[in-house]
């Protein structure tokens, strides 16, 4: 048998299916190929299913794809850039987290191939060295910190308004997201100020793939989710006593990504007027 | 794999067993929480949860070799516990590259009646034992071989309890020593099962069963796994108390890791006393959360306290490690590290000067600061110096920029930033601006001590570690893992972080080999060795060098 190189493999499979519309649901498991982009620049991840190549950039932080474990890919096709050479996905990706060892390959970067916005941007590049001749100039800046402490937060001012934040999880994990966790820092702040009520609701969730499976999370999922949410609530200084836990461990039917999730909802002791 | 004495202690077993032993009366016990309420590590007071257990083992331990007195004085370069000196405001000693800096902000210090100086418990040994001023307040092998020498291995240092082996072989042997004499490690003891800040036993997600063990320790009757005092013994470098504002301090400009870990997005533990968040960098399994209790800790297990050291004696021990700084100062090729015209970032005092816990990974702040004052020949410089100052620049290129594939390291690639990740040295663990660690706290299994990808290590324990079907694996070796150091997970009881550690500080290298927390590194030169062949790096011979050259003045 003659040998055929992945890239022609690639080719062909891409032109056996013309690509979703702009819209068009998928919810798939597969394994991540990671992307080398040059030496001057990070990887990128893309997957391969039903013949159309899918990008797996930018995702929320924990769903930064890994080798050596499938991903879960939810959401819709959207129109917009088609970064790693591949549609984009509007939704959520999940990291499996069993290991699967034939997700393993890494495809080398072609020289001139422009992957994304992973590659660093000219406008980078210049921003940098504009700061490299500064500290030419006195490299005692070098060593001292650019960066300031953001301020603090102003105090709430009346209305004080009920809040709400929606913790969304990847697969099978209690894991929130790194904007999640500053976003509920904010929020516990605002119920300190506002003595307010917090009341934690957690789910476990269920996914319906594309080929008909469904997958659902381990049972006792929600309650893991709504004690972790508690203890860092708590652990950040509401009063327990101002606090009331719940969790349903359905799981919401099919419900796909939105169903894997904890509701914090904050309501002040009153308006502050 | 061989597989000789193996012996599995099941989770449920080992409950049995520890609390039985916690029906004895010790001083640190303390009640139980409610039931249902979590159990995590941690402290409570001034103890960490697992120090009762650790106790009663120290407790146990006669210290029944012939010690001497006034070794000190044959030897100046070495404090011995409470002799009566002056460590002057800046210190210097010699090392193998040149000479280390050692810097006490607040002025000389009398080490009469100091506790840090001074023994407090049974064996003789005081904080200074293992935390040398001529080693940047570590301890090399080095100074442990030469001490040994000096005193045909009575001097305090080799203490049974964790300077040997273990406790139960003929102490005074050589062989019984090896560990330490020829890698620089103690004998870390830690209750199975985990416990929690409450002192309360941690149900583990794991089984840990001893595949091989040349120490002994691990299936020792009195002091294993399997004795009435369930223990699991690992061997461990000592970390040097200097430069410790670094590593206190809560990490700026990463929210929310100021709050949280980075891997599993959970809570940073709490100082006791506080009620603040801590950083968790000072040890490498993170189980003591701050200075103070570590040193109580210290006291109670490696100088074999027989009770805890008071609460004024622990201020001055804190007040101390607060305020020295540690950090190469001479180069024996490339001369002088400070001063008009040196990288602003090296000696000891640019670290009392410097910002603590900030990113050095951006295009200003590189993590040591800017070198490219040597890059070219100055007038006054022999070629020789030239030509090191250039090797210097080379190597901290090399690792601020040269990006290389990390993968598959447990507790890291996981933790949200994708496996494979493209970094180089400084972006990517070891970016604290000045330090060289990982900024943002988070343990990472670099590989050294899970198989495969550790160095061939006959010389310590192997245990084999299988994981519950219903816990997260460890990402990339699953539920059956062979480790040397199951790390992290001794105190979380946690599979996933099987084999973990955390990071640490990159300054005053030069004086305290070996390298890694298991010494797996008898140089800087294997250390660089390691990262090539574990990220397939493919480092040049010269590069190499440089890299080795770049590391010595730090």
């Amino acid at each position: 048998m003659p040998a055929v190189r992945p890239t022609a493999l690639l080719a062909m499979a891409l032109t056996a299916a013309a690509p979703p519309s702009a819209g068009t649901p998928v919810s798939f498991l597969a394994c991540p190929v990671a992307q080398d982009t040059g030496p001057d620049s990070d990887l990128c991840f893309f997957v391969e299913h039903d013949g159309q190549r899918y990008s797996l950039t930018n995702p929320v932080d924990y769903a930064s794809a890994q080798l050596h474990h499938q991903v879960l890919v939810e959401g819709r096709v959207n129109d917009g850039p088609a970064p790693c050479g591949g549609l984009s996905v509007e939704g959520r990706f999940s990291v499996m987290p069993e290991i699967d060892p034939a997700c393993d390959r890494i495809v080398p970067a072609t020289p001139g191939m422009a992957y994304g916005p992973n590659a660093v941007s000219a406008e980078r590049k210049a921003a940098a060295s504009a700061m490299l001749a500064r500290v030419e100039a006195d490299p005692a800046l070098s060593i001292r910190p650019i960066y300031k402490d953001a301020a603090p937060e102003p105090a709430p001012t009346p209305p004080f308004l009920p809040r709400n934040l929606a913790v969304y999880y990847p697969f099978d994990s209690d894991r929130g997201s790194l904007g999640d966790m500053i976003a509920l820092m904010a929020l516990v702040r605002y119920a300190q100020a506002t003595h307010a009520h917090v009341t934690i609701r957690a789910t476990r969730g269920q996914s319906r793939l594309d080929d008909g499976r469904l997958l659902s999370e381990a049972p006792g999922l929600a309650r893991q989710r709504a004690d972790k949410l508690r203890h860092i609530i708590t652990g950040l200084g509401l009063d327990p006593a101002r606090l009331t836990t719940d969790f349903d461990e359905g799981p919401a039917m099919a419900g796909g990504w939105p169903s894997r999730r904890g509701d914090i909802r904050v309501e002040p002791a009153n308006r502050g007027r | 794999m061989t597989s000789t004495s193996r012996l599995r202690l099941w989770p449920t077993t080992a409950l049995i067993g520890a609390i039985a032993c916690l029906s004895a009366s010790i001083a640190l016990s303390r009640p139980a929480p409610p039931d249902g309420a979590p159990r995590r590590p941690g402290a409570v007071g001034d103890t960490a949860g697992q120090v009762p257990a650790q106790t009663r083992q120290a407790q146990a331990v006669a210290d029944t070799a012939p010690r001497g007195d006034g070794y000190g004085a044959a030897d100046p370069s070495w404090w011995a516990p409470g002799e009566q000196r002056t460590m002057p405001a800046m210190a210097d000693y010699a090392d193998p590259s040149g000479r280390m800096q050692v810097l006490n902000a607040d002025g000389p210090l009398a080490s009469k009646g100091h506790p840090f100086f001074t023994p407090l418990g049974a064996n003789g040994r005081a904080c200074v034992t293992c935390h040398q001023p001529e080693n940047g307040m570590g301890l090399s092998v080095a100074t442990i071989d030469r001490r040994w020498a000096e005193t045909q291995g009575k001097d305090p240092l080799f203490a049974a309890i964790d300077g040997s082996n273990c406790p139960s072989l003929p102490q005074g042997e050589r062989a019984s020593h090896a560990l330490l004499l020829d890698r620089g490690l103690f004998r870390i003891f830690l209750p199975w099962p985990p416990r929690a800040a409450d002192g309360t036993p941690i149900q583990p997600e794991f089984t840990i069963a001893v595949v091989s063990d040349p120490t002994t320790c691990n299936t020792d009757p009195t002091y294993g796994l399997h004795s009435a005092n369930p223990m699991v013994s690992v061997f461990r470098r000592p970390r040097p108390l200097a430069n410790t504002k670094y590593l206190t301090q809560l990490p700026h400009g990463v929210p929310p890791h100021e709050a949280f870990f980075y891997n599993d997005k959970s809570l940073l533990p709490k100082d006791p006393q506080t009620g603040q968040f801590v950083s968790l960098q000072l040890m490498a399994d993170g189980r003591e959360p701050t200075l103070r209790t570590q040193a109580l800790e210290a006291a109670m297990t490696h100088l074999q306290a027989s009770r805890k050291p008071t609460a004024r004696q622990l201020d001055r021990i804190v007040a101390f490690e607060r305020q020295i700084y540690a950090a190469q100062g001479v180069d024996g090729v490339a001369g002088a590290l400070t001063g008009n015209g040196a990288p602003p970032g090296l000696g000891a005092a640019s670290l009392r000067d410097g910002a603590p816990a900030w990113l050095g990974n951006n295009p200003v702040n590189k993590v040591f600061g800017s070198f490219a004052m040597w890059a070219k020949p100055a007038s006054g410089e022999s070629p020789a110096q030239s030509e090191r100052r250039q090797s210097i620049v080379r190597g901290a290129e090399l690792y601020y920029s040269r990006r290389f594939i990390i993968q598959d390291v447990g507790a890291y690639n996981d933790k949200g930033i994708g496996n494979p990740f493209k970094r180089s040295c400084a972006s990517g663990c070891h970016n604290t601006l000045m330090m060289g660690m990982d900024l943002a706290p988070g343990f990472m299994d670099l590989g050294l001590n899970n198989l495969p990808w550790s160095n061939n290590r006959p010389d310590l324990p192997l245990f084999e570690i299988t994981c519950s079907p219903t816990a997260r694996p460890q990402a990339y070796l699953g539920r059956h893992i062979y480790t040397h150091d199951p790390g992290r997970a001794l105190i979380t009881g946690k599979c996933f972080d099987v084999g973990a550690t955390m990071t640490q500080q990159l300054r005053a290298l030069a004086g305290r080999a070996p390298y890694f927390a298991n010494g797996s590194a008898r140089s800087l030169r294997e250390l660089v060795d390691f990262y090539d062949r574990r990220f397939n790096i493919g480092y040049a011979e010269q590069e190499k060098q440089d890299l080795v050259h770049f590391l010595e003045v730090l």
